[in-house]
């Protein structure tokens, strides 16, 4: 029995960490994303105040991330590896072999869902991925079953030689719970060794067929010897409710709160894929009609109507009485629930929704990406030159970029249009995180077929939107890329760099990359304003700025064109200040004002 | 109401990002622990480090013989006992999550929507104005200028709102152990907070 720490709150990002703990992971890789963008962090906390060991591989795309796990398992360690839903269509090659080669070491691919789109540029449904990929799915429904379902995972990959994945939705990742934390063990003195055997990892003709059996007769194994589910309620009564993940507690609460305990017999399974046939057949045996409750498209539902087709004239309810789009909410789930039942309750009277304008989030005050794009639009203008837009914080709102996609679809979708497009002029931009992403290849592939094309590249030196893990460029790495000589070997024609911070450098040195052709990039650093955080402080304790409004000539750049979140109008009055609870003392303010009206001090003490 | 026959208190604070909502609610989060209550709670906030809705939620559970861990932590609509909104439209937001007794404190000073920065100004009603909820239920504050005058700058609000809230609304916890919390949560308000402590 490990000692315990005592009763901490924690969220789903760090059960995750802690049940790879407990689970006595060796190797732990992962691509920042929310809603999992702080499971490294968590764990490498863990890591550092226990002395585990653990070796870690900050991969810089999921496709790397997932094949160096899977490297990792063959040689006999339990490895873990941490993306988000859009993550695993970059993974997804790789994924659709695991089944087949086997693991050694337990493997568990930790996938975080988006339904809702709360931090995510879509809210794809990944189950539909688990069949093709044949591997099994867990997916718990608390904080405590997060942390109990990592060591489950790393049993059951370890017993059926098969990766396991675990998917956790947003809702999840972003609750907290208080619970008793033990001591983590320590690692298993196990010695790694890699044993050949190019018989099980070759995959062509023949033996690829006879690999595929072999994984279709342990997924069977699997099914059949496995159930993870728990039962709530009456088992005996006619009326069954079926759930998985986040819609596990709205389902459980809206049956307490309807008083349906007698009448219903919840199921909620935490092995989602695959599903054991004769558990499922045993609880549909009893029942007159089941609903599921379950947030996306309806795979578990699919799932169940699948195995019980031609076999139970139970009828089957779902996603006709609950949404496939948006997260599912407390009070969807109450009104389903009650109506599948026909029982009859009076809705809480609530208060009406009052429309506000959504907060989308906007750069932060001192951030180089809106200098950036104020040299930018100075070159832009009004005109109808096409700005491609890529994921992370360059994307955010006032949203200037043309779109907002996927990763790399700035430096992807500009480049079929520059050869397409006439007397058009594009500005493809992405920050340095999509860059090392895929971003290379891509830049590369310009190379490649000599397109006439302009990328900009945001450098702040940090993976900030997803809290600030570092990237090649980093002056904290001590591996630090020199980025001209990288661009160079790459074959890029012109390269050109500025300073974030001032704006017409940026303006001046993309009007000279707009003037030639061939493949241009303009390189524009500046770190972001949260890191180091140090440097943002000292600056703060070291300089004011103050806006002079006698010299203003209300022209409003500095507010509305610059737009910083520092600048503010005086209620009433057409006079505009520097908040300086919020100012950064970037100074660019200063830089874009016509009028020289702000002034910087010094401040000696 | 059903949530007060399961004895579940729901809280929700919220504000926008960079106005410590989430340092709040873990000051929360700890006075739980140390009262021994079950709770359950939630943060949401989206994708940007600054100024997006971010959203904290704690349901307190008085029935022990429920199984917490069941319950979900998100305060479903017209069940959200205290509202505590550090911004007023956020407060606002939150509107449909209340009853006719819920209690809202809310701080008056107002973010400006980034994305109202056009040249064309619209006049805005007061946010304060729009709650359909009575008026004793209602404690609206310049927290901010409060902040200002009490330690120099805006970014103790989370600290004051807490304070008044468990002084005035919520007697659960005590001040005392709210600020000793605060300190110990929020290492940055040590150095304000330290006649106090």
């Amino acid at each position: 029995m490990n000692k315990m720490i005592g009763k901490s709150w924690i969220d789903g990002n760090e059960a995750l960490a802690w049940g790879a703990a407990l689970g006595q992971v060796d190797y732990f890789t992962h691509y920042p994303g929310s809603p999992v963008n702080r499971v490294a962090n968590d764990l490498e906390e863990i890591d550092r105040e226990h002395a585990l060991g653990i070796k870690f591989n900050h991969a810089l795309n999921e496709h790397v991330s997932i094949l160096a796990a899977a490297g990792a398992s063959l040689c006999g360690a339990r490895s873990m590896v941490v993306m988000k839903h859009v993550g695993l269509n970059i993974a997804a090659d790789p994924a659709n072999y695991l089944g087949v080669t086997g693991v050694k070491g337990g493997m568990v691919i930790v996938v975080g869902t988006d339904p809702g789109a709360t931090c995510s540029t879509g809210e794809e449904d990944v189950h539909w991925y688990v069949p093709q990929f044949n591997l099994p799915l867990l997916e718990p429904v608390s904080i405590p079953q997060i942390i109990e379902s990592i060591p489950t995972a790393f049993e059951l990959s370890e017993r059926y030689s098969l990766p396991v994945l675990l998917f956790l939705p947003a809702t999840l990742c972003f609750n907290s719970d208080a619970v008793e934390l033990p001591t983590p063990p320590a690692r298993r003195p196990v010695r790694f060794h890699f044993e050949k055997n190019r018989e099980a990892y070759t995959h062509v003709g023949a033996k690829a067929v006879q690999h595929h059996a072999e994984h279709l007769r342990r997924i069977a194994d699997l099914r059949s010897d496995t159930w993870r589910a728990r039962e709530f309620f009456n088992s005996s009564a006619p009326v069954g409710i079926v759930s998985r993940g986040a819609a596990h507690c709205h389902t459980y609460e809206a049956i307490i709160e309807l008083g349906l305990e007698k009448v219903t017999h919840l199921l909620t399974t935490e092995l989602v894929y695959p599903l054991n046939e004769n558990e499922v057949r045993t609880f549909a045996a009893n029942k007159e009609r089941i609903l599921v409750v379950e947030d996306q498209d309806g795979f578990l539902e699919f799932s169940l109507k699948n195995l019980l087709y031609n076999e139970s004239p139970c009828p089957i309810h779902g996603k006709d009485r609950l949404p496939s789009h948006g997260d599912l909410d407390y009070q969807m789930v109450l009104g389903a629930v009650a109506e599948f039942l026909g029982c009859d309750y009076n809705p809480p009277v609530r208060l009406p929704t009052v429309e506000i304008p959504e907060r989308l989030g906007t750069y932060c005050e001192g951030c180089p990406h809106r200098s950036t794009f104020f040299g930018i639009d100075q070159v832009v203008g009004d005109s109808d030159t096409i700005i491609g837009g890529d994921i992370g914080c360059s994307s955010l709102p006032p949203h200037r970029p043309d779109w907002l996609l996927c990763m790399n679809a700035g430096i992807g979708l500009s480049q079929g249009m520059a050869q397409i497009v006439d007397n058009q002029s594009i500005v493809s931009t992405g920050g340095e995180g999509s860059f090392f992403h895929m971003g290379i290849i891509s830049l590369l592939n310009a190379v490649h077929n000599k397109i006439d094309f302009l990328h900009l590249v945001f450098d702040n030196r940090i993976v900030a939107m997803t809290g600030h893990q570092l990237s090649p460029t980093s002056e904290a790495h001590d591996q630090q890329v020199d980025h001209y000589k990288l661009l160079e070997s790459l074959g890029v024609d012109h390269i050109f760099e500025a300073n974030a911070f001032l704006p017409f450098e940026v303006k001046y040195r993309l009007e000279q990359a707009q003037k030639l052709s061939g493949v241009r990039v303009l390189w524009v650093r500046g770190n972001c304003a949260y890191f180091p955080d140090a440097e943002h402080q000292h600056r703060r304790k070291v300089r004011t700025l103050h806006i002079h409004n006698e010299k203003c000539g209300s022209c409003r750049t500095c507010f509305e064109d610059l737009g910083c979140p520092a600048i503010n109008e005086r209620p009433g009055s057409a006079d505009i200040y520097v908040d300086l609870d919020r100012c950064a003392r970037c100074g660019v303010c200063l830089e874009v004002c016509p009028n020289e009206a702000i002034e910087v001090q010094e401040l000696t003490n | 109401m059903a949530c007060r026959k399961q004895k579940i208190l729901n809280l929700i604070i919220v504000g926008v990002g960079g106005q410590g909502v989430a340092s709040l609610l873990k000051v929360i989060q700890k006075l739980c622990i140390a009262a021994d209550l079950p709770a359950q709670s939630s943060l949401l906030k989206g994708g940007a480090q600054r100024l997006g809705t971010v959203t904290g939620q704690i349901r307190i559970f008085q029935n022990r013989d429920l199984d917490h861990f069941n319950f979900s932590p998100t305060v479903p609509a017209g069940r959200c006992d205290f509202l505590i909104g550090l911004e007023p439209w956020e407060a606002l937001r939150m509107h449909d999550r209340l009853y006719a007794d819920s209690v809202v404190l809310a701080n008056s000073e107002q973010t400006p929507f980034e994305s109202n920065r056009g040249r064309s100004k619209r006049s805005q009603p007061d946010p304060a104005e729009l709650f359909l909820i009575a008026p004793e239920q209602i404690h609206i504050h310049d927290f901010t200028d409060q902040s200002r005058q009490r330690f120099g700058n805006n970014v103790m609000v989370n600290y004051l709102m807490g304070e008044f809230f468990i002084n005035d609304l919520f007697p659960l916890f005590s001040a005392t152990e709210f600020t000793k919390t605060f300190v110990q949560t929020v290492p940055r308000s040590a150095l304000q907070l330290q006649p106090l402590t």
